[in-house]
Formats: C-alpha cells, structure tokens, sequence
C-alpha cells in the first residue's frame, strides 16, 4: 500500500494534545463507522455537522486533498437537503446504500464490504476475517451475531475503539504508544489493504454523490490518520 | 487435516437427483474446505457442482436480510427490513387479497430448489393450505408428460436401476445424459463399468453428449420432438419382420391390435414405415430398421428414453410409445431390461419411511372440480383439477384470469424453491404478468432473475446451516447435519413457515422442532438412526431393483393398476378423455414449431433447451469456480454458422417472436445441422433494450402445454444472426 505524501505531518508534543486529538479521531471513525453500518436516516445532518470544523481538530495540513474534495461533494449534498432532508431524498439514500453495500447483484452491484470479500478470492468468512477475530479477541471484543467481523462498519468502528483507549491511555497510563501500533498495525495489515478499492468501486456506482463523497472522506482518512499516526510514533 | 478442523459428511440436495456426500470441514464456526465421500465403495462422489459450494455459502451475494422493494418492480432496488415486517406484510396481503378476491387469487410456485424431507415444498404449501387455501401447479416440469404416460400404461411411474445396465447386452440411451445431470449418484460410473463388462450403447441424439462419448458404439442424430416417431416406425419394422414377443403382448398387455393397424397403416392409410420416419426424423430409412432389429433380437435389452424428448409437443405420445416397444420385446421385469423408462430411481424404490408433515388440505383445491383431460388416477388427484394452474400457462393465466377461461383473477405470487421467471416458457410474458400483480413475495438465497420482481425478499439458508435428510434418485438416503450457523439473518424454510404462520393466526401449524421431524421420518428407513447421523449416509446395496418384477412375475396376484389390470398400450383411461390430440394408442402427431411449421421460413433452426454441466437448473450460475469452466454460449452446427458468418466466440443473436437472447456462438460438430442448443438455466439479464444477456433459453420458448401436461421446452423455431 502506497502512502500519498502530502507533506510530513507534524507532531503532537503535549499529553493532553494527543489524548485530545485520539479523542477527535475516534470520533471521526465512528461517523465513518455509522454511515456504513446502516442506511441515512433524519438525524444525518447532525451526524455529519461536526465535519465542518474537521480541519482544526486535526494537525495543520494534515487533510490529504483527496478528504477535502469528499468533505466537499457532501457538503454540496447537504446544502441540497437544507437543514432537514425530505423523505424523498432518504428513501433514495436508503436504496443506495442497499445497492452499493448488501451486494445484491453479482455482476452489476458492487460487492458488499467485507474483507474477506475484497482479498479472499471474493468469499465471506475467507482467512481475512479468521485474522481480524484474532485481533479483535486480543481485546476481548466479539463480533456482532451473525455477521461476519469484518465489515467495513465493524472495522472502522474497532479503530474507534483503539483511538479511545489510545486517548484514555495518554491520560491515565502514561502513554498510547502500544495503542498506537496496534492502530497503525490494523491500518496496515487490514483496512489500508481493501479500503481504496473499496472505495473506488463506491465511486464509479453512486448515483447520488453523497457516497462518493463518503468514498472520499474514507479513503482520504486512512491514509491521513496512518501519517498522523506515523508522527506520533515518530516522537 | 488442521488443527481444530472437524469433518462431516453431508448429503446434497440439488434436485438433480444425486444426494451425494460431501465431506465437510469445519473450524471455529466456519467451513473452511469441502471434498467428497472418501469412503467405502461404492462411494457417493460428487461432481464439480457440489464440489464448489463453498462459494455458495458464502458467496457475497447471498440475500441474508429481508429486504423491501423500493422504487419499481423489477429495478432490483430494495431496502433492508426487520424479519417482522417482512412478515407481517405478506400476511396482511395474503389476507387482504384473499378477503378482496378469494384464495384463489394467491398463487404459490414452486420446484425442486429444496430436496429435503423436512424443509422443502411442503412447509409452505401447509401455511397456505391453514390459511385459507392457494393457487397451486401443477404438471412436473422434469416430466410431466412421462408421468402422463405412465399413469396411462403402467398405472405408477418407475425407473431403472443404474446398477443394473450391466446386465443388459444392449442400452439405447435415447436423450439421456447421465455423465452431465447425474440424476442417480454413480449414474455414468455404472453406465461405464457396464461397458467394460461388455454391454453395447447406442445413444439417439441431436447432440454426441458427453454421455456418448463415455459409452456409445454408435450414435444416431436426430431432429428433436421427432423421437415418436422412430419408435413407431421401429415398431413398424418389428410387427412385419414378426420380432415380437407375442406371448408377452398376449400375457400381459391390453390392446396391441389397435396399436398394430394404426402401424400398419389400417387407421390412415399411412403405413409407418422407416422411410415414413426418415422424412420427419432425418434418420436414414436403414438406420431405422437396423436398430429395430437390433433392439427386438438382443436379450434383454433395455430402452431408456430420457424425459428430453418427452419436453416437447405432444411429448406423452414419446414415453406411450417407448413403453409399447419395451411390451413388444418383453424387456419389461427382467433384469437388464427396461420398461421403456430412464434411468432413475426417484419415487420409485418404495422405502418405509415415517409420515412427513401433512400439507392440510388446500380448501381452493377442495372446490375445485376435475379437469375433463385429467387422467382419473391417485395421482393425479390433486394436479387434476380446474383450480391448479399448468406450470407452461401461469403466467397466462395470471394476464387473463377469469376473462381467458382460467379458474380465477390472479393477483399475489409467493414463491419458494424455483428461480420461476428463469425456468418456464416464454420470459418477456412473465415479466409482464409479475408486473399486473399487486404482490409478490419469494423466499430465496439469491436474488435471481425473479427475486428481482419481489416485493417482499425472505432469506433461506442453506442446507449447512439447518439439518435435514435427503433421498435422491439412487439407492441411498443422505443426512444433512447442521454445521454452522444461518448466515446474516437467513432461515430454514421451517423457520420461516412457522413465523408465517403465526402471523397469520394459525396455532396449530407445527408441534414439532426439526429434529423430532427427522427422527420421526427417518429412523423407520434407516438400520441405525444414530449412526444414520453419525455417518451422514445409509446405502442400500442389495440386488439391483428391477421394475415391476412383481406384476411380470406373478401377473395373477400382481395386476397392474390399470383399467385391465394389464400394460395398456390401449389406453382406456385416455380413451374416456376423448380428446383428438390425446389418443389412447401412442401415435406420431405433427409438433408446433416443427421444421414443417410455416414459421421455420423466418426461424430455421430448432432450439433445444438442455442441462448444463456447470449448473443443476438455475443453480450455481453465480458461481466463479463454475462460470470459469463453459460460457453459456449457443451450440451451432458449422453448417448453420458459416452461411451465417458466425465464427466460434462471435456474439451472436438467438430470437423469434417470443423474444431475444445475445451471447457467444459455440460452433461445433456435436450438434447435428438444424439445430441449436442454449442450455437452460443461464440467469436472465435484461439491458436498457430487453435484451436478455444472460442466455436465459426460456425467452425463446413457448408457454403451451402439450395435451398430456409435458412442458415442451424442446419445441421451438428460433434464428441466429451475428450480432
């Protein structure tokens, strides 16, 4: 997996800095993680509003191009639904995201996401999927009842998870940095491996431009916060 | 074997008759490889189909939630719903069209999707059935026309042990393709060994199948829905050469004599001659009588038409006439004989097993009077009547409804266990019935080409994922033990059906979990119910079954169930139908869509619709491993290809007036010239145009049943032009 260097990312010095920033990253996997896990409902608009003030929570020029032009494609979306979308524009959310996300059609759709799906000869429940239990049982955290743990939702939502303990742990323990390289091992060895084709099949199949502009935000995030995490660890 | 893995053996239940064992290994929840039965001989294999389920279950296109249709009927564009208002939908719609239009407006399609004892067909027949009734089929689309014939001739349907080929000295395999559709774990395995012992094949054929190159001494080409009358002719050649076997007519048949003037010519003056046959069949005048001799003065030889040709116009006339020719050789109850039936052990080897559920009786059937051209016999009960609609014309039915004849308006569909759209006639008609309707609702693992129509999708499991036991078209039963988990939130059709039930008010639906059903249906079949379940398999491999030993044997304490308690070559149950084009002695009648038919001046070629190696109907189409092997592609002659332009590769178009398909030409010599073949099955794929890309052969084909109830998928009239 290639990383686009846009410019070294520099580094959190204070304690307090990078619990706070831990914090702000947690919550940006965990939007990630809700918008993918099921479909947009009335309360969208208040999901996606921290958004708007991204760019200070995070280290200066930190936000690859790329998470900008998506963050931008959806603000273009929402200004279309004013401050409350209609039920027109839900339903066509709704059925979107059943098309672009529970892999309806073999050959039209794209395929749902999962790991596995995307690196194991195009199967649920491949030996991607055995690798992230292991990783998530390190933690004592178990799957969801009958999904497969490896949906981009539950990915994004475990890297939530690890953020938070990461911002717990700069506060209390004395350090995140075994935080840390686990994040930037799961990054790694997992999502940074599927997401961007992931995200490109998202792309070139949206139909509504919010999910492209989601595609972009996801993609952009990844390998933003692999860099932050990459100054962190550098310290 | 890796460390944590278990292995089971599990028996399958596609309906291509198999039920063969897989080995399954499982670790940790998940199956992580699947081989075969490793056991011992003889030993149930499976062929490249089951081989690669694993990409069934868990294939990223498995439907496992139950989804909501939102925009158009069609667009394949659904919403995620909970199990609860999936449910509750379609029963406050099947209430609402039963109370706005009676029962009979629900119509409930189904097929073989699900072999099992305990979830299959039946489940859901009952809900209905407690409900206040439904709409059901009738006419098996395998075979309905041999069924007919049986019924007629025989008084029940049987068919031939593989394993007893060996002892025949000659086997016509007319149609049958064993090495492709199994139908009988070991099928082609026996048909091989018989070989090397030294029986001799000869296979009648548009096609050498792979069947013919494993086994044929000879192969003779013929043009399809033609086959009724070779063997007439061939029977020609036998009553005047005086090859038959007139003690057995005598002993045990019924009306010979007027099969013999209609023969000879004394009906119509037309003498059946193999020159007659040879201008409908193309089969050389020689060719005709060799094989009659042949077949009259080799003992014990054995007949075994395949129900291919029987899918076709006026197809009962086949099986009625290839059974009169078994009776005029005396192969019928004999070992290494046939009575003119395939090879197949589906329904017919009678085992103890315990009661199943009871489907409760269908009040829509209950006030229903008999169809005038039903055969009056036990089996034909219920697909007898008014009220059930012949699988070739649902689709015609649910367009017209009262206003066209039918027994009623048509205004909901469930379905479960059939890919409907995909596999009956005539494609385009079927979308735009679905489209009249006001509900649809169909219990799946994929969203198929009909799962697309559905308002309401339910998710169905596979059988992995629930137990259950299977008993295929050989001499062996399967268990099926759960090994993992339902997928997503995918169910067993018991699950579903009794969830449905409850939201429809029924409390007396079901008393008995799973395993009570199984151990209540199975333990009585078995030696050792235990070990039944331990071993996943019980063989029966005693002497070969011969069909109707009995009634051959000891014709006095064994009558068949027939009027005359004899073979009626005569029917006298079609007789009291009184229906010209069903005649009550096996006759030739002109096909629809015959190279005479004046519509083969703009569509030339005869397609035939037949199964294909990588599929089991509709089955595994989705599967990579399996796509990976064949393109579904048209099969043409060189003959037909080049004065076309068509090279092999080239995309073609395949269309008549029913519609139009666009895939690859296979041009080859394995078919003979006049005739193409685009193997069914292939999901249907509409673009922007309504053209199918998918290959969806039922485009083409045309929904009108043959008198006696077979679904003439072999009779059409198509062209093919480079696209």
């Amino acid at each position: 997996m290639v990383r686009t260097r846009e410019g070294k990312v520099p580094p959190v010095a204070t304690l307090q800095g990078r619990s706070e920033l831990a914090g702000s990253r947690a919550r940006i996997y965990r939007t990630l993680s809700i918008t993918y896990a099921r479909p947009a409902d009335e309360h969208l608009v208040e999901l996606l509003r921290p958004w708007g003030t991204l760019e200070t929570e995070l280290p200066q020029g930190a936000l690859p191009e790329i998470m900008k032009r998506g963050l931008r494609k959806i603000w273009i979306w929402l200004e279309r639904c004013g401050s409350q979308p209609s039920e027109e524009l839900l339903t066509a959310l709704v059925a979107e995201f059943t098309w672009l996300f529970r892999g309806l059609n073999r050959f039209h759709s794209p395929p749902p996401p999962y790991e596995s799906v995307y690196l194991d000869e195009g199967l649920v429940y491949g030996a991607s999927t055995e690798r992230v239990i292991q990783r998530y049982r390190r933690f004592r955290l178990k799957g969801q009842n009958n999904e497969p743990p490896d949906h981009i939702a539950l990915e994004l939502d475990f890297m939530r998870f690890l953020c938070e303990r990461e911002a717990l742990a700069w506060q209390t323990e004395g350090g995140g940095q075994d935080l840390l390289k686990e994040e930037d091992a799961f990054l790694s060895e997992h999502l940074a491996r599927w997401a961007p084709a992931f995200c490109e099949n998202i792309r070139m199949s949206d139909t509504t431009g919010f999910y492209d502009g989601l595609a972009d935000v996801t993609e952009g995030w990844i390998c933003c916060d692999q860099m932050i995490i990459e100054g962190l660890t550098e310290l | 074997m890796a460390s944590g893995e278990k292995a089971y053996y599990i028996g399958t239940d596609m309906n291509c008759g198999g039920a063969c064992l897989l080995k399954v290994y499982v670790r940790d929840g998940v199956i992580t490889r699947m081989e075969t039965d490793d056991g011992e001989e003889p030993q149930l294999r499976n062929c490249l189909r089951c081989r690669a389920y694993r990409q069934r279950v868990y294939a990223p296109d498995r439907l496992l939630y139950p989804m909501k249709r939102v925009g158009e009927r069609g667009e394949g564009k659904f919403e995620r719903i909970s199990w609860d208002e999936a449910l509750e939908t379609v029963a406050s719609e099947y209430k609402r069209v039963k109370e706005t239009y009676g029962p009979a407006a629900v119509v409930y399609l189904t097929n073989g999707g699900d072999m099992g004892q305990v979830h299959n067909t039946r489940t859901i027949v009952r809900v209905f059935s407690l409900a206040g009734g439904c709409t059901l089929m009738w006419g098996i689309a395998s075979n309905e026309g041999w069924m007919f014939a049986c019924q007629a001739t025989y008084g029940y349907p049987a068919g031939v042990d593989h394993r007893d080929v060996i002892n025949s000295k000659l086997a016509i395999l007319w149609g049958q393709n064993p090495a492709v559709i199994i139908d009988g774990c070991g099928s082609s395995f026996a048909l091989a060994k018989a070989k090397e012992a030294g029986t001799k094949f000869i296979v009648v054929d548009p096609r050498y199948t792979d069947t013919a190159a494993l086994v044929a001494d000879r192969w003779i080409p013929i043009r399809p829905a033609t086959d009724t009358a070779a063997l007439i002719a061939m029977a020609y050649v036998i009553i005047t050469e005086d090859l038959h076997d007139k003690r057995f007519l005598d002993t045990y048949t019924f009306g010979f004599d007027r099969f013999q003037g209609y023969v000879l010519g004394e009906e119509d003056g037309v003498p059946k001659t193999p020159a007659w046959a040879e201008g409908i069949t193309s089969i050389p005048a020689q060719t005709i009588a060799e094989l009659a001799r042949e077949y009259a003065t080799t003992k014990p030889a054995a007949l075994l038409p395949s129900k291919a040709p029987g899918r076709t116009a006026y197809g009962e006339q086949f099986h009625r006439a290839a059974f009169t020719l078994a009776a005029m050789t005396g192969n019928i109850g004999i070992h290494g004989g046939s009575p003119g039936c395939e090879i197949t052990q589906r329904g017919t080897t009678p085992l103890p097993m315990g009661s199943a559920m009871k489907t409760g009786g269908n009040p829509v059937d209950a006030g229903s009077p008999r169809r005038r051209d039903a055969l009056p016999t036990a089996i034909s009960k219920g697909p007898g009547l008014v009220a059930r609609l012949h699988n070739s014309e649902v689709m015609d039915a649910i367009l017209k409804g009262k206003a066209g004849g039918y027994h009623s308006d048509y205004k909901m569909v469930y379905t479960a266990n059939v890919n409907y759209l995909n596999q009956y006639p005539n494609v385009n008609k079927a979308v735009r019935a679905l489209q009249s309707l006001e509900f649809i609702a169909i219990q799946e693992q994929f969203i198929t080409s009909t799962a697309k129509f559905a308002d309401i999708l339910l998710p169905t499991c596979t059988f992995f994922e629930r137990s259950d036991a299977v008993w295929g078209a050989g001499p062996h039963l399967a268990y099926q033990r759960k090994v993992i988990e339902p997928l997503g939130e995918s169910r067993s059709h018991l699950d579903i059906c009794m969830a449905l039930a409850k939201k429809l008010g029924i409390d007396n639906y079901n008393d008995k979990p799973e395993e009570e059903w199984l151990e209540q249906i199975m333990a009585p079949a078995v030696t050792d119910y235990e070990r039944f379940k331990e071993t996943g398999v019980e063989k029966f491999y005693s002497e070969p079954s011969v069909p109707f030993k009995n009634e051959i044997a000891d014709p006095a304490n064994y009558p068949f169930p027939t009027p005359s308690g004899k073979i009626e070559i005569y029917s006298q149950q079609i007789a009291a139908i009184e229906t010209p084009l069903l005649p009550a002695i096996p006759k030739y009648i002109e096909p629809w869509e015959s190279v005479n038919d004046p519509l083969a001046e703009k569509y030339p070629l005869q397609l035939i619709t037949t199964h294909f190696k990588r599929r089991a109907h509709t089955q595994f189409d989705n599967i990579p491993w399996l796509r990976e092997l064949e393109l579904q592609a048209v099969k043409l002659n060189p003959q037909d290809a080049e004065p076309r332009g068509i090279k092999g590769g080239d995309l073609v178009r395949v269309f008549n007036d029913r519609g139009e398909i666009v895939i690859p030409a296979e041009v080859t010599q394995r078919i003979i010239p006049g005739v193409v073949d685009v193997p069914q099955g292939a999901w249907y794929d509409p673009d922007e145009r309504g053209v199918d890309r998918g290959g969806c052969a039922n485009v083409l084909t045309k929904d009108k049943r043959s008198p006696g109830g077979a679904m003439p998928s072999n009779s059409g009239l198509v062209q093919v032009e480079k696209a």
